[in-house]
């Protein structure tokens, strides 16, 4: 029992190890998705300010001690809305690719399980289908059956990342079902549905792991593109999306207000596909080139 | 029937069910939306006599199953019905506006696969050296950066404070082709941004591979130089597997064109799902969801077929019965 708990450990430790081995730009990575973790988790209590408090007699001020960003046109302090907005996006974006995961994950099962079935074909031929439009298409055509809000829009998005899941579970399993070990599982008579369900499924999940990290970054940024048009995240709810298309027209006056929420994405998007890549790298190198 | 043909046919009957798929998802798109969709098109103020008679032309008081006939033989007859909103034919909506979004999505696609394999060869051919290490960045700046705050920081850097380029709007290369030349540059260069890096990414990973097998390293023991090592053995083989990544960014440049149009006001096929979305024009998106559908299938189609001629394993191991 404590035998196998530390061999157990060490897997993990050594695992860390072979992730942040990678390099420093791993590290920093890692470090910058932190900040931003920590930073949205404690965001109320770092600033004293209301992210969507207007108060007009501070509008458009300068990047000081009181407002380390300055405030936007409303008077807002820039600073509480980009923590605000690291909430909003990272809260939807990570349940977005979770629900698309689990839903995901089951239906590249039952492709890859009964494969040859009609049940196969429908799957398949559906990625297929969502996959000749682009994601925006299909998450604003979902949004509008589903309405605006944050829970349409966590509902939107993950619908457009089923298929990345379906077809990497699929191709994953079908290539793990001619594996010795699933042979051998046969030979001693263990049932299909327990070999697919159980075995696969727990072999498969390094790859959707990979596969969820490089979602996240595109998450983030259909989240941030769909706020920016003016159908994700609404107003006056603080996102960087929104905060882009109401801070360029006084990107001349005081430029931090469209530069800060849009480095804002680009780090946070670069970060989790660095971190995508090294996942893949450590947990799954035969991925490379197919994720 | 030999390999060839087999896995052709069974490419187009692919391509033929997931085109019916389509019709059928954008048939369902108005039928199933919540609330009135017909009153959302004719504006909250008509009366219920003129909502009853726009339903009734558009066929909606029949079964469901002859609105589907009507709605799959008005599409086969090539005709997309008609805007509520607009006003006009969706026909004839369409045809203002593809050339103009095909002449800013054909060249960035030009240029997204050429420079790709340009870069992602060079970046294999010398790795570890400065420009693969300064092109890795390059890949991975260009998945990072929202397209739409770059155009606006391009937009307001290059058009309006140094006036090097016109900011909005988009001329026709049959009025004044310098004029197009100059409205067109930012657009395409932010289209082909993402399946740029994209291409090369892949080019690049495929070519390490490739390099790294055996048949090379026979070349290398018979002598053969360098180069022709590189260009004409490694890279041909490192190409196939490109092709499929080529076909997954046509949605992609689609994709591109929407956010790139709206940010310049081009009025193209994007800045037109974006509208007909914002007016609730269901059948505008309903024909678009299936215009862009058949589109991107028949790209795909077209990749699938050359991809079987030039590898035979492909149609060997995927063409079947």
């Amino acid at each position: 029992m404590t035998g196998k708990k530390t061999r157990e450990q060490s897997a993990a430790v050594q695992f860390i190890r072979r992730f942040f081995s990678r390099g420093i730009i791993v590290k920093a990575a890692t470090a910058i998705v932190l900040l931003f973790l920590v930073g949205m988790i404690l965001g109320p209590v770092l600033t004293p300010y209301d992210p969507n408090a207007i108060n007009l007699r501070e509008f458009l001020s300068e990047p000081s001690w009181k407002h380390w960003l300055g405030t936007d046109v409303q008077g807002r302090d820039v600073m509480t809305r980009i923590l605000y907005g690291a909430r909003v996006s990272l809260v939807a974006c990570f349940f977005a690719c979770l629900g698309s995961a689990v839903v995901g994950i089951a239906l590249g099962l039952i492709a890859a399980y009964w494969q040859g079935s009609i049940w196969e074909t429908l799957i398949m031929r559906y990625v297929d289908f969502q996959m000749s439009l682009p994601a925006m298409l299909i998450t604003i055509i979902a949004g509008l059956f589903l309405g605006y809000g944050l829970v349409a829009l966590i509902i939107a998005m993950g619908i457009g990342y089923i298929p990345s899941y379906i077809r990497l579970i699929y191709s994953v399993v079908i290539q793990l079902k001619e594996s010795d070990y699933v042979v051998a599982l046969r030979l001693a008579n263990v049932k299909s549905i327990q070999i697919v369900f159980k075995h696969l499924l727990l072999n498969s999940i390094p790859s959707a792991i990979v596969m969820f990290a490089m979602n996240l970054g595109k998450a983030v940024m259909l989240e941030s593109t769909l706020s920016f048009l003016g159908i994700g995240i609404q107003a006056p709810q603080a996102s960087w999306g929104t905060m882009v298309s109401d801070g360029y027209e006084y990107i001349f006056r005081r430029p931090v207000l469209c530069l800060a929420p849009g480095i804002c994405i680009t780090l946070l998007v670069i970060s989790f596909n660095i971190i995508g890549d090294s996942l893949r790298d450590t947990l799954d190198p035969r991925l490379r080139g197919r994720i | 029937m030999n390999s060839l043909t087999r896995y052709i046919l069974k490419r187009i009957l692919i391509a033929f069910f997931i085109i019916v798929l389509a019709g059928v998802f954008a048939f369902c798109v108005i039928r199933f939306v919540p609330g009135d969709p017909v009153r959302a098109m004719i504006g909250s103020d008509a009366d219920e006599a003129a909502v009853e008679a726009a339903r009734r032309s558009l066929n909606l008081d029949k079964p469901l199953f002859t609105q589907m006939q009507l709605w799959f033989g008005n599409i086969l007859n090539g005709n997309l019905g008609r805007s509520l909103v607009l006003n006009d034919s969706i026909n004839r909506i369409f045809a203002a506006r593809i050339p103009t979004t095909l002449s800013l999505s054909i060249p960035a696609f030009t240029i997204a696969i050429v420079f790709g394999i340009f870069f992602g060869t060079i970046c294999a051919t010398h790795r570890g050296s400065l420009i693969d290490q300064v092109l890795t960045v390059y890949i991975a700046g260009t998945n990072g950066v929202p397209i739409f705050w770059l155009a606006i920081l391009l937009m307001n850097l290059l058009g309006t404070k140094l006036g090097w380029l016109p900011v909005i709007g988009y001329v026709k290369p049959s009025e004044d082709l310098w004029q197009w030349f100059l409205h067109a540059i930012m657009p395409v260069a932010l289209i082909s941004l993402q399946p740029l890096a994209a291409v090369a990414r892949q080019v690049r990973t495929n070519m390490l591979e490739v390099i790294s097998q055996d048949y090379i390293r026979t070349a290398r023991a018979y002598g053969v130089s360098e180069t022709r090592i590189k260009y004409e053995y490694a890279l041909r083989n490192a190409l196939i597997p490109v092709i499929t990544v080529v076909g997954l960014q046509v949605p992609t440049i689609i994709g591109g064109s929407m956010l790139i149009e709206v940010c310049f006001s081009i009025a193209g096929m994007g800045r037109l799902i974006m509208t007909s979305v914002s007016n609730t024009d269901y059948l505008v998106i309903q024909a678009l969801v299936l215009f862009i559908s058949v589109v991107v299938v028949l790209c795909n189609l077209l990749l699938d077929i050359v991809y079987g001629l030039i590898d035979p394993r492909i149609r060997l191991s995927s063409g079947g019965k």
